[in-house]
């Protein structure tokens, strides 16, 4: 469902951007996407070609690159990536529900992981995501 | 950067009519108690909302008694949940009471995350219980709501705190925000003020002592202490007003 809704809320940028002529034909749109958004690529892809084949926008190539998320303490300067964060939620947080909903909040509202997570080494709550925090839009290819 | 996120928003709050944001300029005036007992009296005649958007201090949860169980199937079906016919979504509903300590840009992607994926059904009024300030908390609502979004100050009587109402009122204004009115609270009816900046007061709310003793027993202050709703009146009216006319 979130993806079919960043599909649409991206297809619907692109279209502005050609009804107010800041390009004239788009070929390729090149979409960052955070792990720790986990979306579920292959439901985004295809979201954005139907979404984008509604609006007459089918030729549009999107190329979607998976983007590693790196955190770094501001106390104790230890960076760590989001493979370290679902292997220490899954020990601490032992029932399975709450896990679910833990990180469905976190693919909703990034900034949850700020909630649920701490640096694994000194326990801090004062770090920084160095990259792969949301879904952004990386490159337009086109003519203007 | 190609801003996408406001298509999302308008999306999901198509079927809003209006959004009437309640604001303070400080922390600890009463703001989540006058908008939560606005929403609590407006959803008797009025298709209503409730979003607890002061993602630091989320408490409208408190008022209302209502306690998440953190389990769904699916949290974008799950919310915004119903409590008693009052459409609801706060923070809580994700993290529970833990702490939220966002800073510097993602405290703008949360506000934002969450005006994104919250899909609120038809709705005559929704409600937001702001986060104290004059940041980007207050801007961003205001910015991508601008079409449906008026606001009500909240402020205690004291001169300190009606300096920073009076600039929350400049500011709103500014941003080109209509102010609908301010709510006095913890305020005897004695006292002699009838504006704040140039926002007339359209309710006086005195210290309720049945509030901190109903909330103490776990029970909501809304249903549990007749005179509250008596004290919200004038601005449970005035919005409805507003919404109807």
């Amino acid at each position: 469902m979130h993806e079919w809704s960043l599909a649409y809320s991206i297809v619907s940028a692109l279209l502005d951007l050609l009804r107010e002529g800041k390009v004239k034909k788009i070929r390729k749109v090149v979409i960052e996407v955070g792990k720790l958004v986990q979306i579920d690529l292959d439901i985004f892809r295809q979201a954005l070609q139907e979404v984008a084949g509604l609006h007459n926008l089918q030729d549009v190539e999107f190329e979607i690159q998976e983007v590693e998320t790196r955190f770094r303490c501001s106390r104790c300067g230890y960076v760590w990536t989001w493979r370290d964060v679902l292997n220490k939620l899954a020990e601490e947080i032992q029932d399975p529900e709450l896990r679910k909903t833990c990180l469905e909040s976190i693919h909703l509202v990034p900034a949850a992981v700020f909630a649920y997570a701490r640096c694994p080494a000194c326990g801090s709550p004062d770090y920084e995501v160095i990259e792969g925090f949301d879904v952004k839009i990386g490159k337009i290819v086109g003519e203007v | 950067m190609l801003d996408f996120r406001k298509y999302a928003i308008s999306s999901a709050f198509r079927r809003v009519k209006k959004v009437v944001a309640v604001c303070s300029g400080k922390g600890g005036v009463g703001k989540s108690f006058i908008a939560t007992g606005l929403a609590w009296y407006l959803k008797d005649s009025l298709r209503t909302g409730l979003l607890d958007l002061d993602i630091y201090g989320f408490s409208t949860h408190r008022f209302l008694c209502y306690v998440p169980n953190l389990r769904y199937e699916s949290i974008e079906e799950a919310v915004p949940v119903q409590i008693d016919g009052l459409v609801y979504f706060s923070p809580v509903l994700l993290i529970g009471d833990r702490p939220f300590p966002v800073r510097g840009s993602y405290r703008e992607k949360t506000v934002l995350d969450i005006l994104s994926f919250v899909e609120w059904p038809e709705l005559d009024v929704l409600i937001i219980d702001m986060p104290p300030g004059t940041g980007d908390e207050v801007i961003l609502p205001c910015r991508y709501l601008a079409e449906k979004i008026s606001t009500i100050v909240v402020t205690l009587p004291d001169p300190i705190s009606l300096d920073v109402a009076s600039r929350l009122v400049m500011l709103l204004k500014e941003i080109g925000v209509q102010t609908l009115g301010a709510v006095l609270n913890m305020c005897d009816s004695s006292v002699n003020i009838e504006k704040v900046g140039d926002v007339i007061v359209v309710a006086k709310v005195p210290h309720i002592h049945c509030v901190v003793s109903s909330l103490a027993q776990g029970r909501n202050p809304y249903v549990a202490c007749p005179e509250v709703r008596e004290y919200l009146k004038p601005i449970v009216e005035y919005v409805r007003r507003l919404v109807t006319d």
